[in-house]
């Protein structure tokens, strides 16, 4: 059963984090480090993680998949999207204003450098999802002990 | 220029990126486990429709419920509970969930016209205004 905590403000990070895998401490660092003091990060992200992989994902509804840029170097992500301000035709107006619009990017720093070839982004319904994996040479071996 | 706001949401917001949820209702318990968000939504206002805009990210056509009852449009998305396999939340900076958002319609729309998409977790519904009534000839028989 997965164990879901919502609505976290983000100080509560570092206890959360703390309190999970080994890596805690390095994913805690993940998202303190890309978040700006005064405004709200965009996109916001849900850290999902096992072993030696993580998904990151992001609700961003109403893209292209072809606008969204995914750029990962050694351990540090990067997501952006260069997008038109909407406009409205002569004849409309604005009654209510609530979704984000326009371009952002955002760049966090992961706990480890990742495998850019295996790593792949997906764009489901409105959701990104990114997935990254450690490089075969940085996971862990087990070694075999011979007798000699 | 706007024009007189007659589409009016049920409850005030305010500009705000982060997920907020929908409010239960004195005295309802909720049954299901799943939190219930209210939707970010653009309303724009034309001569011939009202459009609205609603992110429902996560969701597609056919998690997608709209209802018109008297003069309430009710829009609820259904979203899929997100589980990797294997894998574990440990970081979240944003909350899991449905979303639930109810507007208040006037007598301009046109409710048959109705027309709603989803597309990449947008929906966009489109409402008609009525258009003028035009001149009826009714015909007269001798009795």
């Amino acid at each position: 059963m997965l164990r879901v905590n919502q609505n976290l403000p983000w100080r509560d990070f570092g206890n959360l984090l703390n309190s999970s895998l080994g890596m805690g401490s390095d994913l805690r660092r993940t998202f303190l480090n890309s978040l700006p003091q005064s405004q709200p990060s965009w996109p916001q992200f849900n850290l999902w993680s096992k072993e030696d992989d993580l998904i990151l994902t992001a609700e961003l509804p109403g893209l292209e998949a072809e606008q969204i840029d995914v750029d990962i170097n050694n351990n540090q992500l990067t997501v952006a999207a260069k997008v038109d301000a909407s406009t409205l035709n002569e004849d409309e107006s604005y009654q209510r204003r609530e979704r984000f619009s326009g371009s952002f990017q955002r760049t966090i720093k992961l706990p480890f450098a990742v495998d850019q070839e295996k790593s792949e982004a997906r764009y489901v319904d409105g959701i990104l999802e990114i997935h990254l994996t450690k490089p075969e040479r940085d996971k862990p071996k087990k070694l075999a002990v011979s007798a000699g | 220029m706007n024009t007189s706001t007659e589409l009016k949401t049920t409850e005030q917001s305010q500009q705000d990126l982060q997920k907020q949820e929908s409010p239960t209702p004195e005295g309802v318990e909720p049954t299901r486990q799943t939190r219930t968000y209210r939707p970010h939504v653009d309303i724009v206002d034309s001569p011939q429709h009202v459009t609205l805009r609603v992110n429902l990210p996560g969701v597609n056509e056919d998690r997608t419920e709209l209802t018109l009852e008297k003069n309430v449009l009710t829009i609820h998305g259904y979203v899929k509970p997100a589980h990797y396999e294997g894998y574990e939340l440990v970081g979240s900076e944003y909350g899991l969930g449905d979303f639930e958002r109810s507007f208040q319609l006037t007598n301009e729309i046109d409710r048959e016209g109705i027309e709603a998409v989803v597309r990449n977790g947008v929906l966009t519904v489109q409402l008609p205004k009525v258009k003028e009534q035009s001149k009826q000839k009714i015909s007269v028989t001798a009795g």
